[in-house]
Parts: structure tokens; sequence; C-alpha cells
């Protein structure tokens, strides 16, 4: 590349050389037309010549031009052409306006193949790379948040290394892939699907290849939504893609340089509505029952080992929060230690850190005669809210075109990225999904962080665990040990992932005549990881093995090829044929090799697979996969005088993941475009009006290896055996095949200072592919199968305006809502439903049936009588449930996403937002349930105590049962207690009204809890109320900043300065959901996305941004 | 300029067309079958993994003990201490769940492949290899009785079928009546103990299944032995079933009168068990997660000591009292009290007052071994049998025996344990215990009398280490009689006598599971169970 730079460089010098023979000067000044300032290395040639010279710093030429020389030509990247007759002056000053290539114009659409934006028959949306760059996201998808229509942005917790969610226009696929296919410079890479697991098949927060590609290196992105559109991509396709374009090398005086830096400070966002006035304890019954406690739950303990308990202590095993309330007296913690006993009214939040986010890039880019190059470096270094944990990213990114001959070009892209993760972020699952792991209102977090280990570095012992520090030992057994195992695997092991990846990509470019080009392409995108996991040991030798160590490494490597013979002819004035045949192929391979320790340490703390106890037989795991897909393809596309254009594409494929035989499927579209607006004379304020149409299909295969039956082989103990696993496969799958018909209208007003975009599309998805839960006595536990078909209807709307644009003052608004309704058509016969998820064994289903919306969420409700009054149980005064029917109370997708965006600029000062909203969809708050149950949110204080409207009442001692009083006393002088409650319905017994008193305590943890199923002792348990509506507007990011002035910026040798403040995920402004944030679901399966709960703490950032270019 | 030029161009379209030379139809075929899996499975290999997906219900693990027994059939059977609770003799979901699916999943599943491959062999491969056969079928109707005897009616001749028919609605199982499981089972496995007797297994195969048979070790007398047994367990259970009299009054006495044809286990060396060792048969030393270990770690508590056995082993001065528990703190053999609250329960428990399971016999017991039928349980067949047949002298002998052998199955078990250094049996002791036993027998007022002597042993003996055979005796006999606190708050106030169907079932096998669907309740016995058990009020 070097040497090519070089050798331009000298013709150009030998080019100028040749200047001297000439005899009249000229000289003059190229400046920008839009702000005036001088342009440097602008190419001026004396047109039908080679003779020309090149502007300098400042902008100025001097030009020899011989006799006769009638035009003088002005070139620069970027810059509209210009041509200006010589006259008689000898100064021609110049003004060269920006190209119109304004974002739309020009999209770059399936296989890089760029098309006017006004030809194409199908909706793209495309975002420009300062929309990704301004908001807080430390990747590009979660930038994207409500900033194209019908693209919903789902983001795991735990900061760049989590995973981003992105669905394309609703649902295309039950149980498959759901992620659109990410192009970048023409090659797709690996995104991939992650954290689709439960806890138990993963513990950590897992990423996706997306996270690498970095925004400051992204010049655009266009979103291909429809089949039509899509239908050159292949089976990945089917939901939708992502392409995006790298920022090339631009034209500057010398190298330009741009030099970035930006700091977010982190905080934990969107905390628990916890309340803080009643400390752990169950309902009086159980504490007096089962723990000896007294009424108000106190367990007293004999410190003083005189035969009489005299300290107070709560009852530290209890999940619940209805115990004693907070009164500050001191009690003996489960620490050993005494202690105030108050509420901690933030120790969820200080489970957590403050982090930071910094990132700093640099840039260098040329452009010239020998082509351009742009070279960047980022820098990240993360330390999320979760303690334990820091990231660190490297990533070098370069983009070079060649230009090796007029008809002769090559691309050359690499985008190398080194990452170095520490405890990756780990999943609260334990702490919020568990009772185990729910601590107390009345916990202090240092409590925690200061027993998880002994003070020899072993792990927490209780009761009368054997321990090298057993006076240490824990002595009232606590609720909490899931949080204080947390802590130990989050602070006390380690796990540290070194990833490498590489995507390069060659592109060829070869103008074989003016109106036939071959383009071919080579890329490869690769990635080694490698994880080393270290578990100290948990207690001595002495005691028993525990402790490990393990080491993998991942390899994954795609390897893409693609070429492309084109034709583009004129065919008289009026028709311009476009033909386009090629083929594309991949291969994609996977491998990983894992070895670890077996039965412990052999030495405490030695981290080697030496020291594995077992050392005849360490864990040793490898294995490796490939896929093979390939495609010929094709398009042509006619248009009739620019302004009505129509286009076929077809695409055979050929994927390994399906039976040989019939692993081959054709799919084919057609889109067609008309510009009203050019074809007829309009009013003056319409500037632009388009009509598109376009039908298409896409065809999805199965996953690798998915349908394939064969068994498993292992050995026990060294013998070999075999076994089925149960998952059983299907060797007479079909692909699935979405069918989807779009159209459209566009309009531009007022000098394009308005305009809209309008789309309603209609597809199909037959043949949906899914592992079909079977019951187990069929001799599987799950099959794949073909088994049904889905339908997608919606709407998109966008729109933009410019309401000011003077001089001094700018503003524009950007908006886009998209509406989807989503409908399960048809299962295979004998399956009525679907179910996607089992929640809580059976206390609440997520599930499609025929004619409804994918994914309703079901559950029990109460009974009610024939006047729609609620049932309550005589004697135990709680709702009876209606076990017979689950009911729909939600939807797990939501119908209407959109977002609002707006930038305000005032001389240089800017204030720029972005917003996004969805409506229509329920999620499964399962934290939501237990936490309420346990009585650990504010709202479960309705009823405590006579402030929060709990009934008085007594216990009559001879019959047990609770009469409400409005004495101090009962007849007997039996205690009052204030916390009962009436449930307002009739009684099971009698049908009258009912007026059976339960206390608060009973209420909640009956009503809200684990599981539902009369025949396991939980009758009265409902989970509607942990199905909650998820509306919501977010004010997802803001940022105030400043441009500086041009001419302060130039005196300090720049020639752009910007620096804001800004904030990412800062606050709702709206939401329906409000225990957690209703973005913390793991995975990226829309199932999951359904699923609150146990991922890990969102955070909140806030810092400042500096953006420069010199 | 010019020939790098046309270089790179010929270099570049050189490699375009290599990288697509790859794509071709052959390769897609190629890459299409699971490299991580093999499309070739042998018989002999299968065998293997039949006995390998019962391990897990085989042997004493975390799992099956902390989730699915203990709070179930070891708390029923008072084998071990439990604190009482709510809802506690309410079965947990992923217990019921969970055994269920280890049945059809594991053993029925890997057996019906494996069915499937010995039909597809030639003649003399099918010959060749019938030891595998089966040996297979033994073990997998040993599994079958276990589940019918948690659940009743189950699918069984028609389930598992899917990998054979391709098609999940033909595929649906009905549900097979037990007593017709156990009628199918006792018929087939008369057949099989008489063809293993004429049965010639070519060197090679006998080598072969020697080398896969990680439970009898290739022994075919013993797997003839294990399937005489089985029936003898299998024809007891049903003997008080009328339907069922005439077939086990005349298969029980041909094999207790014909030994050299139908022999049964007769001595601890015969003993049908799987050997906890190597790090997958859960010897706990490659994990303490993995074995007996975690099951009955103390923060569970499972390790306490039931109260009734202790006191059954105390008053009598049972031999296997010190190596089966450790005294509480003070050095006193006492259980733990089920009539007690929870509160005084938890107290006494952590203030060590109560005695629990020995640590070297058991909870650190690397090798505790899997139990699958022992030569103890047999003989106690036969004392039964023989006194409901009035040989008294006889059943009188066979119990003894039976005790004896129990006493040196677990001295054996305490032996394998390196906690503390193995206990020697005491002769004297031992010799002491059994004629005391002798004694309460001719002492005892009637047969019942001594059926409860009977029942006593046998629950001692299968105890925690065979918790569904416990539970199934102790459901047959109802006896020992136990104590229970009766659970006022929940709708089930006394322990259950089966177990729920899964919800898979419910939801995913409706048609058929209709047919049993009045069955499915915790109170609905099992056919072989005709009296209804006794819950005396303390």
């Amino acid at each position: 590349m070097k040497r090519k730079f070089f050798v331009s460089l000298l013709l150009l010098l030998a080019v100028m050389a040749g200047v001297y023979a000439q005899e009249r000067v000229i000289t003059g000044t190229v400046t920008s037309a839009k702000d005036g300032s001088p342009i440097p290395g602008v190419t001026v040639l004396v047109k039908g010549t080679s003779v020309g010279a090149i502007t300098d710093a400042n902008g100025k030429y001097s030009i020899k031009v011989p006799a006769g020389a009638k035009v003088l030509h002005f070139s620069f990247v970027g810059m509209e052409t210009k041509e200006v007759p010589i006259g008689s002056s000898n100064v021609i000053d110049v003004q060269l306006t920006e190209k119109t290539e304004q974002v739309g114009e020009v999209v770059v659409t399936a296989l890089g193949i760029k098309r006017q934006e006004k030809a194409l028959g199908y909706a793209v949306s495309t975002i420009n790379a300062d929309e990704i760059v301004q908001s807080g996201a430390t990747n590009f998808g979660s930038a994207m948040y409500g900033k194209a229509a019908g693209v919903r942005i789902q983001t795991a917790p735990g900061g760049p290394t989590s995973a981003v969610t992105i669905n394309v226009r609703g649902l295309n696929s039950i149980n498959f892939s759901s992620q659109p296919l990410i192009i970048v410079d023409g090659v797709p890479i690996r995104n991939g699907e992650a954290n689709n697991t439960s806890y138990w098949g993963d513990q950590r927060i897992r990423g996706n290849g997306l996270l690498d590609i970095n925004p400051e290196d992204i010049a655009s992105i266009s979103v291909l939504k429809g089949a039509s559109a899509s239908a050159l991509y292949g089976s990945e396709a089917a939901n939708g893609v992502i392409v995006i374009e790298t920022k090339k090398g631009r034209h500057t005086k010398g190298v330009g340089i741009d030099f970035n830096y930006r700091y977010l400070n982190l905080t934990p966002a969107f905390t628990p509505p916890f309340q803080n006035e009643y400390g752990p304890g169950y309902t009086r019954e159980i504490n007096q029952t089962y723990f000896g406690a007294d009424e108000d739950g106190w367990v007293y303990e004999d410190l003083d080992h005189d035969g009489t308990p005299e300290t107070p202590r709560p009852i530290y095993r209890s999940y619940a929060q209805f115990g004693p309330k907070f009164d500050g007296r001191m009690v003996i913690g489960w620490d050993n230690k005494m202690h105030p006993y108050v509420a901690q009214p933030d120790n969820w939040k200080e489970m957590f850190r403050t982090g930071f986010n910094s990132e700093a890039n640099i840039a260098f880019s040329k452009a010239g005669d020998f082509g351009n190059f742009r070279f960047s470096y980022t820098r990240l270094d993360y330390r999320g809210v979760q303690r334990g944990g820091h990231t660190n990213k490297n990533t070098f990114n370069l983009n070079t075109t060649l230009q090796l001959s007029k008809r002769l070009t090559v691309d050359i892209t690499m985008n190398y990225v080194n990452q170095y993760v520490r405890n990756r972020p780990y999943k609260i699952d334990r702490i919020t999904n568990n009772y185990g792991g729910f601590f107390s209102r009345f916990d202090d977090m240092q409590w925690y962080l200061d027993n998880y280990k002994t003070s020899k570095n072993y792990y927490f012992r209780v009761g009368n665990q054997p321990s090298a520090t057993p006076e240490e030992n824990l002595q009232y057994r606590l609720r909490a040990t899931a949080l204080l195992d947390f802590f130990w695997r989050t602070l006390r092991d380690l796990n540290e992932e070194y990833t490498n990846r590489l995507i390069s990509s060659a592109t060829m470019r070869w103008e074989l005549t003016d109106w036939l080009s071959f383009r071919g392409r080579v890329a490869e995108d690769y990635t080694f990881m490698h994880t080393e996991q270290r578990n100290h040991n948990k207690y001595p030798l002495a005691i028993g093995n525990s402790g490990g160590f393990s080491m993998r490494d991942d390899k994954y490597g795609r390897l893409y090829g693609d070429a492309l013979l084109s034709l583009n002819k004129k065919l008289g004035d009026d028709f311009h044929l476009i033909v386009n045949a090629g083929f594309q192929g991949r291969h994609e391979y996977t491998t990983y090799i894992s070895a670890g320790t077996r039965g412990g340490l052999s030495s405490e703390n030695w981290f080697s697979l030496n020291a594995s106890v077992n050392t005849g037989t360490r864990n040793g795991y490898g294995s490796y996969s490939e896929l093979l897909r390939y495609a010929w393809l094709g398009t042509a596309s006619l248009s009739f005088r620019d302004y009505a254009f129509v286009e076929f594409t077809g695409r055979n494929e050929s994927s390994s993941t399906l039976p040989p035989g019939s692993n081959t499927f054709f799919y084919p579209s057609m889109n067609a475009s008309f510009i009203f607006s050019d074809a007829f004379t309009l009013p003056d304020v319409i500037n632009y009006g388009k009509f598109r149409v376009s039908y298409g299909i896409v065809g999805n295969a199965p996953p690798m290896y998915a349908a394939n039956n064969a068994y498993n082989q292992g050995n026990i103990n060294g013998i070999v055996y075999n076994t089925v696993s149960s998952s059983y496969g299907n060797d007479k799958i079909r692909p699935e095949k979405k069918a989807e018909f779009e159209t459209g209208l566009e309009m531009k007003f007022f000098q394009n200072r308005l305009g809209f975009e309008f789309t309603y599309y209609n597809n199909q998805i037959s043949d949906q592919i899914l592992w079909l839960t079977v019951p187990p006595t069929v001799g599987a536990g799950r099959m794949l199968t073909n088994v049904g078909e889905l339908s997608n209807h919606g709407y998109e709307f966008s729109m933009y305006g410019s309401p000011l644009m003077s001089k001094d003052m700018e503003w524009t608004v950007r908006g886009n809502f998209a509406i989807n309704r989503n409908k399960v058509v048809r299962l295979m016969e004998g399956v009525d439903r679907l179910t996607h998820r089992n929640i809580d064994a059976g206390a609440a289903l997520i599930v499609s049936e025929p004619g409804e919306p994918m994914g309703d969420i079901l559950v029990y409700l109460p009974k009610r009588d024939e006047n729609g009054n609620y049932i309550v149980n005589d004697p135990d005064g709680l709702y009876e449930i209606d076990f017979s029917e689950m009911k729909k109370v939600g939807n797990a997708t939501p119908k209407i996403v959109g977002g609002i965006g707006s930038y305000f600029d005032y001389k240089g000062i800017f204030l720029d937002f972005g917003i996004d909203y969805r409506f229509g969809g329920s999620i499964v708050s399962l934290p939501s349930q237990y936490m309420k149950g346990a009585g650990m949110f504010e709202e479960t204080l309705k009823y405590r105590d006579k402030e929060h409207g709990g009934i008085s009442y007594y216990i009559d001692p001879a019959t047990n049962q609770k009469i409400a009083t409005d004495q101090d006393h009962g007849p007997n002088g039996e205690r009052v207690f204030h916390d009962g409650l009436i449930l307002p319905g009739v009684k099971s017994s009698d049908g009258s009204p009912n007026d059976i008193i339960v206390d608060a305590a009973t209420y909640y943890m009956n009503t809200f809890t684990w599981g539902a199923n009369p025949a396991w002792g939980i009758p009265y348990s409902r989970y509607d109320d942990a199905v909650r509506k998820n509306d919501y507007v977010k004010m997802r990011e803001m940022s105030l900043g400043y441009n500086l002035p041009k001419t302060l910026v130039s005196k300090l040798g720049f020639q752009n300065i910007r620096v804001s403040i800004t904030g990412y995920n800062l606050f709702y402004i709206y939401r329906t959901f409000k225990d957690f944030d209703a973005e913390t679901t793991l995975g990226t399966n829309w199932v999951n996305a359904a699923v609150v709960g146990g991922s890990t703490s969102a955070e909140r950032s806030i810092g400042f941004s500096i953006r420069t270019s010199f | 300029m010019k020939s790098v030029k046309k270089y790179s161009l010929m270099t570049f379209v050189a490699t375009v067309v290599l990288l697509f030379s790859g794509c071709s139809d052959d390769r897609l075929a190629e890459l299409y079958p699971n490299p991580q899996k093999t499309s070739v499975a042998t018989v002999d290999n299968f065998f293997t993994g039949v006995l390998k997906s019962a391990n897990d219900v085989v042997m004493p693990w975390y799992w099956r003990f902390f989730v699915v027994e203990q709070p179930t059939m070891g708390h029923y059977t008072q084998v071990m201490g439990w604190f009482n609770g709510k809802d506690q003799y309410i079965p947990p979901a992923a217990a019921m769940e969970w055994r269920w699916n280890q049945y059809y999943n594991g053993v029925m599943t890997q057996y019906r492949v494996m069915q499937k491959l010995y039909d597809e062999l030639s003649d003399q491969d099918k010959s060749d290899y019938r030891i595998f056969m089966l040996a297979a079928t033994i073990f997998f109707y040993d599994q079958t009785e276990q589940v019918v005897d948690i659940y009743g009616d189950i699918p069984w001749s028609k389930a598992g079928m899917v990998r054979e028919t391709g098609d999940l609605n033909a595929s649906l199982p009905p549900y097979d009546k037990a007593e017709d499981i156990y009628n199918a089972i006792l018929d087939d496995l008369k057949k099989i103990a008489e063809e293993l007797n004429s049965l010639e297994v070519p060197s090679f195969y006998a080598s072969l299944f020697a080398k896969k048979d990680y439970l009898n070790d290739g022994d075919i007398t013993l797997w003839k032995k294990y399937a005489n047994s089985l029936r003898l367990r299998m024809l007891l259970r049903v003997s008080a079933v009328p339907e069922f009299q005439a077939r086990v009054q005349q298969e029980i006495t041909e094999i207790l009168t014909k030994p050299d044809v139908y022999p049964v286990i007769d001595n601890n060396d015969e003993n049908i068990m799987l050997d906890a060792g190597g790090p997958d048969l859960y010897a706990t030393t490659s994990s303490m997660h993995g074995g007996i270990w975690q099951a009955m770690a103390t923060w569970g508590q499972y390790d306490i000591a039931p109260y009734a056995m202790v006191d059954h082993m105390v008053k009598h001065h049972d031999p296997r009292l010190v190596i089966t528990f450790d005294p509480n703190k003070n050095g006193v053999y006492v259980g733990m009290n089920p009539l007690d609250d929870a509160s005084v329960q938890n107290q006494q428990a952590s203030d060590g007052l109560v005695a629990r399971y020995d640590t070297s016999t058991f909870m650190r017991n690397h090798y505790f071994p899997g139990f699958v039928i022992s030569a103890a349980e047999v003989s106690f067949i036969k004392a039964e049998v023989l006194l409901r047949g009035g040989q008294d002298a006889l059943a009188r002998a066979a119990l003894l025996q039976g005790t004896q052998q129990s006493i040196e199955f677990y001295y054996r078990i305490n032996a394998t344990g390196d906690y503390r250094d193995p206990i020697p049996m005491n002769a004297d002791s031992v010799s002491q215990y059994l004629s005391d036993l002798g004694a309460a027998w001719d002492a005892a007022a009637d047969e019942d009398a001594k059926l409860t002597l009977i029942a006593e042993q046998k629950w001692i003996n299968s105890g925690l280490g065979g918790m569904p055979q416990t539970w199934a005796e102790v459901r047959r006999l109802d006896k020992p009689v136990f104590y229970f606190m009766k659970d006022t708050q929940s709708g089930q106030n006394w322990p259950p006598v089966r177990w729920l169907y899964p919800e898979s079932e419910k939801k995913l096998n409706a048609a058929h599971y209709e047919e049993v669907k009045d069955k499915d309740d915790l109170n609905v016995r099992i056919f072989w169970d005709v009296n209804p058990p006794v819950y005396p009020e303390p």
C-alpha cells in the first residue's frame, strides 16, 4: 500500500513537471460554499489535457494553462465537481458545494450493490454516523434505539460485553434465530444469539458479535426490512439485514486526524421500590410455630449464658419481611455483632458499585489519486456496576481503497479487536429469583462483603460446618447465603477471557467495459478466545477437596466469498437496464477445547491442570462443527425515464444444515417504484413523491446439526457406551419460508424540510421450525418439527422536519413509530398449543395458539361466582383460584415501538436527545412475584398496620378466629393486632359477603409465591400480578454540547472541536412496570426478552465527550 | 505497474474460484451429520448405555436423594429425621417430574433403541448378542417395576416409540394397567430366567459382555439370580391381590423348590449393586457435589437420624447401630422425634442433641454403593413366604439368615469408608442379636407379630440406600407403624401412597391421561397395596 501511495505521488509530480512549458498562469482560491473555508487538496485540471494542479493548505492554486484551453475542471472527494470557463481574468476563485449525497439518496443494498434510493421498491431505514456516536452507547446496536421505524432494540445489562437484541418487524421465527444479518462493508459478520439458556446453562451474561463493530468507525447504517430487500442475502436475511459501511479516508491537508474521547460515570439504575419499615420474619403463626419467636417476630438469644435468653434478633432465616418493625433497638446480627435494628434503604444499590466507561478514539485518514485510507484505534476501559469485573478493549480498523488503474480498484479492510474481560458480569438470578438470595431490609451490604469469605480466605461457613476458623461460622442460619455465594464467585473466583477477532476483506472491482463490470470478494471473520477459570479452595484440604481450574479455547471462523458480474446499460433514451448475476458462498467453523481439573485442587489455590485431584481423569472436552451455505443469484432491474423502476431477484440456496437430497431451495422477489413527483408536475411545496410496492420470499434453514439424528457415544470409567439424547431431530425437515408483500409512500415538502415515509407490510412465514416439546413417554423430550404458520402485518411511519433553519439556529426533529400485529395462523395437526416457557412448574405459561398472536401469557385467575364476585375460601379468607383453566393476561411481544429524536443548535450550542417507546406488550417479572410475596416492596405495607389500612382484631383463643374490634384489648384481655384485611368477595361456604379477617403476611405470602398448584399445597397463589404491562417512554440519551467556533478552533490548529455532556439510559418519562428496569432481561430469544429478572442491574451513564479533528 | 495489476487480478480471481470450488452437493451432505455424534451404534454399546442411563436413579447423589427421594419416600418411611412443616406430605413437583423423566428419557428410550438395533441384526448376530438383550431386559424390568410402584398405571407397552414411527401423534402412548405390566414382566422374566439356563454365549461375546457389563461384570449366573430374585420381589409384592394369587403360589413355590433351575441371590457376595468408583460412578472422591456427600450434607440436615430406627436399634442392641449412626453431642443415640414441633426439632438439631447418620459409613463414604437387590432382601422375602405358607421354623431361619446377611452387608459398606477406621463386626453381639430376634419370634403372639419382625428387618435393611423399595414394602405391609405429625394446614394430612403424574402427561398426552385421571391422586393406592395405611394418633 505504501508503495502504491508513493507511485501515485511520483506520477503526480511528473504531471506537474510537464506544466512549465505553458504560457498563461491562472491563480485562485477554492473555498467551501457552505462556510467559505479554504479547501486544500482540490484537483484542478485543464479540461481535455493532463495539465493539473492541487490547491495548497490555504486553498490556493496556480496553474499554467496552454493557449487555447477553455475550461478548468475542479474536483474533490465529497464535493460536486465544477467546471469553470477560462475567461480573460487570470484569477479564478471557485466555490465548491458539498455533494448532495444526503442520507437516503444512495443506499447500499444486497451484496453491496449501491442503488439510488428512488429506485428501490422497498423500505430501507438509514442512520448516519453522527446519530450513532452522539449517544452514550458502547455499541452501535444500543445506539439504534428508536432511530429506525420497525426496529426494536433490547440490550442486556452488563455493559459493552452484553448482547444486544435487534428485532426487525416483529417476529419471524418462533424458535430459531430472530437476529438480523449484519453486513459490514459487504461481508456478513458473526453475530449470533446469546444467553438463551437458563441460569443453570450459563451463569454469565454473554455478548454477541455485533459488539465488536466500533461505532466510531461506522459511516452509515441501512436497515433492510422486508423480504424483497433481503431476498438476496439468503437464509439469515429472513430477520432483516443491517448493512454497515465503515468510514473511508477523506481529503485533508496532510493526514486528517480525528480524536475523540468520552468518559461516563456508571451508577445502578432503576432500583426496586423496597419498603423500609419492617424487617425479616414470616407470618405470626410461622414465626411462633417454627422459630420459637414471640408475637412480634423476635427471637431471644442467651448471649450471657445465664440460662435466660435476653438478646433479641429477628428471624434471619426468613426470606419474607413481615418481621418486627424497625425500632432501632440493639440486636445480635447474623454476623455475630450487635447492631441497631434499622432499615438499610440502599442495600440493593450497595450490592453494586459506581463504575465508569472510558473510550478514546484516534483516526488517521487520507484520500488522493492513489485511493484513500483510514486507520483508527479505539481504546475502551469499562468497569461496570457489578463488583469484581472489568473489560479492556482495543479496536483497530483499517479501510483502504487502492485505485490500481482507472478500471481496477481494490478495497482492503481490516478490523482487529482485542479484548480482555475479567469476571464477565454474573447473573443475579440466585438473588432475585430464588428465596435463598433474598437479603432482608435489615441487612447491611457490608456484612455480606465482610463475611462471604473467612479471615483465612475460605468460603463462609454456617452452623457447625467444618471450618478452619469455626469461631467465624455464621451461627444464626441466615437466608441469603446465595448472596454470600454470589460475592464469592464474583470477588474471589476469577474468570478471565482473552479475545482476538480479525475481520478482513479484500474486494476487487474491475470495469471490463463501460457497461460491464466484475466484482470479487473474499473475507474472513476469525475469532479466537481463551478463557481461564480459577476457583479458589473453599475450605482447607483437610476438610475436603474443592476449588478448580479450567482453560478453554474457542475458535470461530467464517470464510465468505462472492463474485458478481454486473451489466449496466442504457437502452435508448428512455430505458435503463441493470443485470447482476453472481455466486455467494460461506463456510463457518467452530471449535472449542477445554480442560479442567476434576475433583478439586490437590494443592490449595494452585491453578494448574497438574493440581487436579483426579489426575488420570481431568475434565477434557472439545468439539468442532462446520457449516456450508452457497447460492446462485441474479437480479434484473429496468427503469423508465428515471421515474419508474422495476426489479426482479432470484436466489437458489443450498445449506448443509438441511437433509441431503432436499437441501436446496429457491426464492424470488420483485419490487417496483414510481416517482410521481418526477412523472407529473406537482405543486411547488412537494419536492419528492414516491410510491413503491414489493413482494418477496426468503427461506430460513434450521441451525447446524439440529435436524441430524445420530448417537451419543461416551464412556463410563473407560467402558464405551451409546445412548440417544432426548432431542430428536428430523430428516424430513423443510426450510422456513417467509413471503412478504409491502407497499409504501414517501414524500418530501418545503425544500425537503419536511418529509415522511409510510409503509404497510404483510407477511406469512410457513413451515415454522420448532423444537416441539413432546411428552417423554413417546421416547424423546423434544422433536424438530415444521410446526405451523405465522403471519405479521404492520405499519411503519417515520417523519422528519426542520422547523427552524437559519444562520444561527437549527432545529431538526425526527420521529417514527411502527405497529406490528402478529398471529399464529395454524399449527400442525395434533398440536393446539405451543408452550414456549413453562414458568414455575406451570404457574404461568408463555404459549402460542392458532388464531392468537405468538407469546400469549397465561395464568390462573381467582374464581368468581355467577355475579362476578370473587370467591373467598372459608375459613382461610383468601381468594380461591380457578385451576380448571388458564387465562390470557398479556402478550410477550410489543405492539408499537418507536422513537423521537431532536437536535437543536444555537450558535454552536446544541441539545440533542433521543427518546424511545414501546407499547402494548407485557413482561413476566418473577422477582416481582417473589418479592411482593416476601413483603419486600413498598406496596406490601398496605394492611400491615393502622397507618396502612390494617384492620384491628384479636384472636379468640377458643376458636382461633380473628375477630374485629375497636378496643385496645379483646374481651378477655387478648392482644389486639392491626394487620388484618378482609378481601372483597363472597364466602365459598354460603355465598354471603366475606367477613373473614386474614393477617397481611398470610395474605401476601400465600397469594404471591412460587408456583401455583393446589396439589402441591400452593392453592392461593396467582401470577397475574407477575405479568405486567410493559409500556414505556424512555429518555434514552441526551447531550448538551458546544461546537467551538471555527475561528477559535483553527487558531488552536484544529478543524473541529465539540465538547458535550452526555447521558445514556437516563430515565423513564412514562412506564407501567416500576419494579425493575424492564430491559433487564437476558437472551436474544424473544421469549427470554419477555421475562425480567436474574440478569444484573441496569446502568445509568452520565459523562462528557470531546470530539476533535485536525 | 501493469504487471502488478495483472498479477493481483489473477491471484484474486484464483482465490475466489478456489473458494467456490469447495461448494458442492457432496460437501453439503458431508457436513450434514454432527461430527460430535456417531451414526454407527452397536447393541453392546447400547447395553452399557441402558445401564448408564439409570445410574442417576441407582446411585445415591445430590439430586436423587436431596431433591427427590429424601423429602418424599425417605420422609414417609422415617429412614431419616424430618423437620415438620406445612405441606410436608405433598411431594415436590420437581421430585415427581424428575423420576418420571429419568425413566422415560433414560432407560426406556435407550432400551427401545437397543431393541430396534437388535431386531435389525441378522439371525446369527441375534443369537450372538442375545445375552446383551436379555440382561438389558432384566434391568429394564427392574426399573419399570420401580416406576409402576410409584405411579401405578403408566404408558408402557406402546411408550417410547417415536424414534420408530417418526410420527408424534401416532406415538402418544396409552396407559397400561399396573397389573398388566406386572403380569407381562413376570411372564417374560420367567422365560428369560429359563432361557439363560440354556443360553450358550460364544466366548468372544461372553468376554465382550464381561467388558460392557459394569453391573455384574459379565457374570451370567448373577444375571440369572438377578432375574429370579426380581421375580420373587414382584411376586411377593402382588401376593395379596386375589387375581395374582394362583401365579404367585405356583411360581414362588417353583423358585424356592428348584434352586438349580431358578437360582436366586444367596449371599452377600452375590448382591446386585452398583459399586461407586471411578469418576463416573459417583465416588465422592471425585467431587463432594457428586455422591452421597452432598445428598446428606449437614446444611441440608438430611443426615439427621430418625427417631424410630434409632430407638429400635438401641432397644434391641442392634450391631448395626454403631456403624449406621453417630450419637449426639452427649454420646447418646437418640433420633429426631417426628411428633415434636418444628421449633423444638430445629433447636435440638442446632444444639447437637440428635444423632446423625454415620459419617464414615454414609455421608463421607466415597464408595457408598447403589442398591439393586441384596441377599438379605431375598431372605426376607423367603421368610414372609414361608411364614404365610405355615412353615414357621423355615421362616424363622430365613429371617435370621437375612438379618445376619444385612448386618454383614452394612459392615462391608462401613469397611469401604475411610473417614474413620472401619469398625470390625463383633461376632458375639451379632449372635446375641440374632438369638434375641429368634426369641422374639418364638415369643410372638401370632403371625402378624412375626410379620412385624420381618418388616422391621426389611425396613432397616433397605433403609436409606434403597428408599424406593423401603417405601413400597412399608406401603404393602403397613409395617412398621410410624407416628407422624398430622398436617392440619394442608389438604394432605398424612403421607401419600403414590405420586402424581407430571404436567407433561396432563398437557401433552392429554387424551390418554384422561384414562387415568381419576386415579391421579396422592391417596389412591397402587393395586398391590390392598390395605389402607394406618396412622395412629399419638
